[in-house]
């Protein structure tokens, strides 16, 4: 079975049902979306714009490989990573991620295997810019 | 023989050396630690990141015991935070 896959990082305004579409197939039961979005409050302090750089050829091969590892692992008909890249405003989606397969426990359990494993490994960095005027990436050493 | 290894640079490092790449020179059969130690020695400032620094070759994580050819694609990966 050779799954459906789309993989793309996008400077425009992420949609779910768009990155949905790209793993609909007749032989799936289930489709699992994972939606990211920006947040406000981190830790008491008010954010209200983040900015996402990539190792965008990296970034690709990476998420390519987590879908690759996942096909190997679940029985999927669908893999779609998209994530957002450049200036994205508080509230706004960062990162869309859906699965599909015949059954839910596999589109589950992939769904949630990408999102962390995009996490851990995806050369893909996030500044956020404070209320208080401050600018900061996120955890830079860890 | 001596090898030119240029690293991409991105996000807070890239801000901390203030360059998107740096070039060191390798002697002989230079390891992937090598090349760290290297552009620590030249770069003092990028030793605050050292300990939490993957390589990636190629677009590929590799360990510290891999090679670096010439030619290579090579970049320094501070911890990400996508998602």
């Amino acid at each position: 079975m050779t799954a459906r896959r789309s993989v793309s990082l996008e400077s425009d305004p992420l949609s779910p049902g768009q990155v949905m579409a790209h793993v609909q197939d007749d032989s799936a039961g289930a489709i699992d979306v994972f939606v990211g979005t920006t947040r406000r409050y981190t830790e008491g302090r008010e954010t209200v714009e983040l900015t996402y750089e990539a190792y965008e050829t990296m970034a690709v091969a990476e998420m390519d490989r987590l879908a690759d590892e996942a096909c190997a692992r679940w029985p999927l008909t669908g893999v779609a990573i998209h994530h957002r890249v450049g200036t994205v405003p508080v509230g706004e989606i960062s990162v869309v991620i859906a699965v599909s397969s015949p059954h839910r426990a596999a589109a589950l359990d992939a769904c949630r295997f990408l999102i962390e494993g995009l996490k851990a490994d995806v050369p893909i960095w996030k500044r956020e810019r404070y209320a208080d005027g401050s600018i900061e990436w996120v955890r830079p050493l860890g | 023989m001596s090898t030119s290894v240029t690293v991409r640079l991105f996000a807070a490092l890239r801000e901390r050396v203030g360059e998107d790449r740096v070039s060191v020179f390798l002697e002989g059969d230079a390891s992937v630690r090598d090349l760290v130690e290297a552009v620590v020695r030249k770069h003092p400032e990028v030793a605050p990141f050292e300990r939490y620094i993957r390589v990636a070759v190629n677009s590929r994580y590799v360990s510290g015991d891999s090679r670096v050819a010439a030619g290579d694609e090579v970049a320094f990966i501070s911890p990400v935070s996508g998602g």
